[in-house]
């Protein structure tokens, strides 16, 4: 293991590859900050907002991830906290020499808490690899709102991505018991994946939204109004304290727009820092 | 490769195999299109090239490949007479779904699976969705898991492309060509399947996913997926 002062300066670590590492923590207990660490070249803000719940602000200081970097962010909440938790800006998959970036988020939700998980987009470029898992642990009256936006390339940038590594996963436990599991995998030649009908549809940018929390199917007319609004393609369902939305998208700019706006009518607010 | 499982297979297994992995075994299979309806209204599966693409996609990528998984790991589990391992794959193959006629379509055919076999005094199963089912009775029943997965996948294809025939519509004997060419497919995806754990479990068959979404508010409605 080497020192976590040097953890995002370059080094090969004897394996020809940079890596960095980057690790954010914050608990809170009802109003209280707990734990907020820091480690590497991983930093978390918390910048003052002006009603609605804490703000916590995720930030990256190496700019993006790529073969062997490893990165994480934990969140405990007790006594009926309440967190938005977000990024300072994109999550940028960088071109990978070997290997994966590892992203391993866990979020703790404790009876009575809330918590947002609403980060930017993740940029996927060509011949990026990531392994990412979010663990979501979440007692059986506690309210969850998850977001993950992720686009293949930019395309003002005339980027394309034609192979990649994506394992994304989420795990969501609700009172112990294994309620949603995400499962995205991008593997090989992604322009045929994104090109055919079955899978992306010709999309560049997917996204999947959930919200977690008793009755919150009531919400699904409303989200289905804003749905029927839309030009790109998504679709929700409801069941059992569960509201999921599935999103398509020619690009970015769309499906963030639309995000933001199922941001509102599931009665979470948007952090101020997403850039739209 | 196929003289190698043919001559693996005695006459008992194959007969057994053939039943529970049938159209005719009463899992319900007809009521579900699992959101093939929906992309046929949308006008987006409205012939036979379609329909073999938009099955090749969810075969590699979406419910084939991983149905697949979940069959090996039951198996697996069934095998080593672990049941705690069954009830995890039980939950993991429901919380996979992409949304509620998903999730019925895989825990109602899986019920249905395992009441028969229950009723016919074949295998006692605790309830769970269908992969999980094949896979554990295959495994109790000491049944060979490649020839599980094979039949499992051409029987779940063989039961859209019965709904692409009646539904886009398209003739029977199309309907047999799509199927008989999507058969090296089935082999690959099979065999991956084989050592595959639930680590592997994965896909981008986000386009089918949101059809079963979309499915939930058609006017009309044949399939309950």
């Amino acid at each position: 293991m080497r020192p976590m002062f040097d953890a995002c300066s370059p080094s090969d670590g004897g394996t020809g590859l940079q890596r960095a590492r980057g690790r954010v923590a914050v608990s809170l207990a009802g109003a209280r900050l707990g734990q907020l660490a820091q480690s590497g070249c991983g930093r978390l803000m918390m910048p003052r907002t002006r009603g609605g719940p804490p703000l916590a602000v995720v930030l990256n200081t190496a700019g993006g991830l790529t073969s062997g970097d490893r990165f994480s962010v934990e969140a405990v909440l007790s006594e009926g906290a309440r967190l938005s938790l977000s990024t300072q800006a994109a999550e940028r998959i960088y071109r990978s020499i070997g290997g994966a970036a590892t992203v391993e988020n866990r979020l703790t939700i404790g009876r009575g808490c809330t918590l947002w998980w609403l980060p930017q987009e993740t940029i996927l470029f060509e011949r990026g690899a990531l392994r990412r898992r979010l663990e979501v642990d979440m007692a059986e009256d506690a309210r969850f709102l998850g977001l993950e936006m992720l686009v293949l390339g930019r395309r003002a940038m005339g980027e394309t991505v034609t192979a990649a590594h994506l394992a994304d996963h989420w795990r969501i436990r609700r009172g112990g018991r294994l309620v949603q599991a995400e499962a995205l995998r991008l593997e090989g030649d992604v322009t045929s994946l994104a090109r055919a009908p079955a899978l992306l549809d010709g999309a560049r940018a997917l996204g999947v939204m959930s919200c977690l929390a008793p009755g919150i199917e009531a919400r699904l007319p409303q989200v289905r109004r804003v749905l029927a609004r839309e030009d790109l393609r998504a679709a929700a369902s409801g069941w059992e304290g569960r509201l999921v939305v599935r999103m398509l998208a020619p690009d970015l700019g769309p499906l963030k727009a639309l995000a933001a706006r199922l941001v509102g009518v599931l009665g979470a607010q948007l952090p101020p820092v997403w850039q739209i | 490769m196929a003289t190698a499982t043919e001559a693996a297979i005695d006459g008992a297994t194959l007969l057994t195999l053939t039943r529970w992995l049938s159209p005719a075994f009463p899992t319900g299979a007809f009521a579900w299109s699992h959101g093939l309806e929906a992309e046929v209204a949308a006008g987006r599966v409205r012939d036979g090239a379609g329909l073999s693409d938009w099955l090749a996609g969810v075969l590699a990528h979406g419910a084939g490949r991983n149905d697949a998984i979940l069959i090996a790991c039951a198996w697996r589990a069934a095998r080593s007479g672990d049941a705690a391992a069954l009830g995890e794959l039980a939950e993991l193959a429901a919380a996979l779904a992409p949304g509620a006629e998903r999730e019925t379509e895989a825990r109602a055919q899986g019920a249905a699976f395992a009441r028969t076999l229950a009723a016919a005094g074949e295998i006692e199963l605790a309830p769970c969705p269908l992969p999980v089912a094949v896979g554990a009775a295959a495994g109790r029943a000491g049944l060979p898991l490649g020839p599980t997965l094979l039949l499992h996948l051409q029987n779940f294809t063989a039961n859209l492309v019965t709904i692409g025939v009646r539904h886009i519509p398209l003739g029977q004997s199309e309907g047999q060509a799509i199927l008989a060419a999507l058969a090296p497919l089935m082999e690959s995806v099979a065999d991956s399947a084989r050592k595959a754990t639930a680590d592997d479990i994965g896909g981008c068959a986000i386009a089918s996913d949101i059809a079963s979404l979309e499915h939930e508010t058609l006017p009309t409605r044949i399939f309950r997926s």
